[in-house]
């Protein structure tokens, strides 16, 4: 490979770890990945101006790393949009009979009457526009003083957010619609991650797996 | 085509022309409204003499009250 380097007694340990591991499978890689990663830390702890080096690979490139996310579930729905969006301070989620199925504000106490505000909301919409030569509305905007609302349905939910004054209504619109694709199976949204983010975290063999994740060789 | 200035004063008059717009253009899209999309996201908006409006409007200031009150 190159040129070998003395390197800094925890990190030789670390090293030593790594050839008594032997063996080639999956896991043994991940754990090797870790090992490195770590060992790649303490010596930039250690370094000296005449040895400094980039820790990691990542603080070389600035990466980012994409991150998916976890199985959306209905009582998850409004906390992911919350997440999703800075502008939003509530947001409930209703199934096709107009139950509350989730909700999420900052005290945990309103999510049943706003879900039925927002129940009566889309019932009052689909009067407003019977008479209209046009398909049922899939979501709707109202702005009022102080703040907006915004809401969005499919066959099987429904999805409301009570948004901050200035919301950009392309993008709540958006960030509903995803959503609640996600909720009905679609592409799950990733999140992008930044590598210091990613370093702060501990490291475990599971997210070092899932950072360099290996082929498996030699399968069908 | 928008006539290119000259001179300082003509710069800075644009310049607050510009922002003018900009803040009629926020103000505009704060106006209390009713708009609803279709499934192919083209928007409408529901007239303020429509049928419906105001119940609409009263229900999204109650969940904004709703919200703010706990806040």
């Amino acid at each position: 490979m190159g040129k070998h380097r003395a390197v800094p007694g925890a990190a030789a340990t670390a090293l030593q770890e790594i050839y008594e591991c032997g063996g080639a499978d999956g896991q043994q890689d991940a754990r090797v990945a870790v090992i490195a990663l770590e060992q790649q830390q303490e010596r930039r702890d250690q370094a000296d101006p005449d040895r400094h080096e980039p820790g990691d690979s990542s603080k070389g490139h600035v990466a980012i790393l994409t991150r998916v996310a976890d199985t959306l579930t209905p009582e998850g729905a409004a906390e992911r949009l919350r997440e999703l969006s800075a502008d939003v301070r509530a947001a409930v989620l209703l199934d096709a009979a107009g139950s509350l199925a989730g909700a999420r504000d900052d005290d945990f106490e309103h999510g049943p009457a706003l879900g039925e505000l927002a129940r009566r909301l889309f019932e009052e919409v689909d009067r407003a526009t019977r008479d209209w030569d046009a398909e049922p509305p899939e979501q709707v905007e109202v702005q009022v003083p102080g703040g907006a609302v915004f809401a969005s349905r499919t066959p099987r939910w429904t999805l409301a957010a009570v948004a901050k004054r200035g919301a950009l209504s392309s993008l709540m619109l958006y960030d509903l619609r995803a959503v609640l694709g996600e909720l009905e199976g679609g592409p799950p949204i990733t999140r992008s991650v930044s590598a210091e983010e990613r370093a702060s975290r501990p490291a475990t063999e599971e997210l070092a797996a899932e950072e360099l994740p290996m082929p498996e060789l030699g399968g069908e | 085509m928008k006539e290119k200035r000259k001179g300082p004063l003509s710069r800075a008059a644009g310049l607050a022309e510009g922002m003018a717009a900009t803040v009629r253009r926020m103000q505009r899209e704060r106006e209390p409204r009713v708009l609803v999309y279709d499934p192919t996201g083209y928007a409408r908006l529901v007239q303020p003499e429509a049928r419906g409006h105001a119940h609409i409007m009263e229900l999204a200031e109650e969940m904004l009250t709703l919200v703010a009150g706990g806040e």
